[in-house]
């Protein structure tokens, strides 16, 4: 068959970059360290790739002061604490309690747009004790954390939608059998809190906004489909997608 | 999943040391722009010092940063301003950046990749990734996003259909596609 992107330049044995850093920090087990090491010895391509990672490496601690960057990402962590806690007390009305362990899920740049529409979701974490929790886009969600979506976009008609890791498709808004009235002059706060299953793994979350009032099962077997075929959606809706990751709480 | 109570300012020195190239060079190679690899590395940053618990315990805190680095660049990517000039990219069929600083990607498949990237869905854009540009097979895909093999087969099928429809004759001008011979061309 021919097909697109000959770019994967080392052999069936060869190590990808992520092998090659993983021994390069110490993080692979002995038996795949052994492998790596072995191949090494014998695979010039795989050699020269190491090389070039290493100084690249020696290059970035030439280039940069990691005392500045690390002064700097701390503050800048340290700087969104609030806005996220600030930009969730009001608009989501929640009871003072519940609020303060909401953290804004992402920031504005990372929303999944599309056909000028965008899913905003909040998590809110529900482990210790009501500390803040802290924002992980698209990662390091855990069973029992809780998301509230808010939506600004085009007039529609919505309902969000999520595919676990099996596959299954589970409605989280609305709550009825329809696709539900979204205004386009505002952002609209989605009213039905969504509380993450056990069910680990990757996670699509996905915002099906409809030109006219739809079921949402016809939706929900739009999706099957799509997870199927890999192709658009088969019906005249248009969707935003996230992808989140459910892990075992540590 | 609360802010760890206690963060020290040379951990996070020492992990820049560690792990800053790595996060540098992969924004680097999925961006293709220095500014904005210095940016998204910094980001990525700021995403471990708020996990900094969860990170704490990462036996393979590589691969965490793999993964957290390939959604926020994907995201940056897909973004509607991004999008349309990857999309000009194509359609130009314009040398640009190289998606991937350390890998050597035909000037052709680093153009349209990115391209195709920025309009296929999630799914299928972080395994193209994964795939393409890290050179990882199917197992550690799968073992990295925590699904199963055959569904990494799958994806990439679905991710070279869409590429074909997207790109037509200079998808196929860009020949076989490596690793068939063990098998990492189809779905399984």
């Amino acid at each position: 068959m021919s097909t697109v992107f000959s770019s994967r330049r080392r052999g069936p044995d060869c190590a990808s970059d992520l092998a090659l850093d993983q021994l390069a920090c110490g993080e692979a087990d002995g038996a795949e360290r052994t492998r790596l090491t072995g191949h090494l010895a014998i695979c010039e391509t795989c050699t020269a790739a190491q090389t070039a990672l290493a100084a690249d490496h020696g290059q970035f601690l030439a280039e940069v002061n990691v005392a500045s960057l690390a002064a700097d990402a701390m503050t800048r962590a340290e700087r969104a604490r609030p806005t996220w806690i600030s930009r969730l007390l009001v608009p989501v009305g929640l009871a003072a309690a519940v609020a303060a362990s909401m953290v804004f899920w992402q920031k504005s740049d990372e929303n999944r747009t599309k056909g000028g529409f965008a899913l905003r979701a909040f998590v809110l974490h529900v482990e210790k004790g009501g500390t803040v929790g802290e924002p992980h886009f698209g990662e390091l969600l855990h069973p029992g954390d809780k998301l509230e979506f808010r939506y600004r976009g085009d007039r529609g008609f919505l309902a969000v939608v999520a595919m676990d890791a099996t596959k299954t498709v589970s409605v989280y808004w609305p709550p009825g059998p329809m696709t539900r009235a979204v205004p386009g002059d505002r952002e609209f706060a989605l009213t039905t809190a969504v509380e993450l299953d056990e069910t680990l793994g990757e996670e699509t979350l996905m915002a099906v906004t409809c030109p006219t009032p739809t079921p949402v099962s016809e939706i929900v077997k739009a999706v099957e489909r799509q997870a199927q075929s890999g192709e658009a959606l088969d019906i005249p809706c248009a969707v935003s997608r996230q992808t989140i990751q459910k892990v075992p709480r540590p | 999943m609360g802010r760890a109570p206690q963060i020290d300012r040379k951990e996070i020195e020492d992990l820049y040391k560690r792990y800053g190239a790595l996060v540098r060079r992969r924004a680097r190679g999925l961006l293709g722009d220095d500014s904005e690899a210095q940016d998204a590395m910094q980001e990525v940053f700021v995403r471990v010092i708020a996990a900094m618990a969860e990170f704490r315990g990462q036996s393979q805190p590589s691969t965490w940063l793999y993964r957290i680095t390939t959604n926020l660049c994907l995201n940056r990517i897909r973004d509607g301003k991004r999008r349309r000039e990857r999309l000009a990219e194509v359609a130009r069929g314009q040398e640009g950046a190289p998606l991937s600083g350390n890998i050597q990607i035909p000037v052709e498949a680093r153009v349209t990749l990115r391209g195709v990237l920025a309009q296929v869905p999630d799914e299928l854009a972080q395994v193209a990734i994964y795939y393409f540009v890290d050179e990882m097979d199917q197992s550690e895909i799968a073992t990295l996003i925590g699904v199963s093999r055959r569904t990494i087969g799958y994806r990439l099928d679905r991710f070279r259909e869409r590429a074909l429809e997207l790109l037509g004759d200079r998808a196929v001008a860009l020949g076989p596609l490596p690793g068939v011979s063990k098998g990492e061309g189809g779905t399984g």
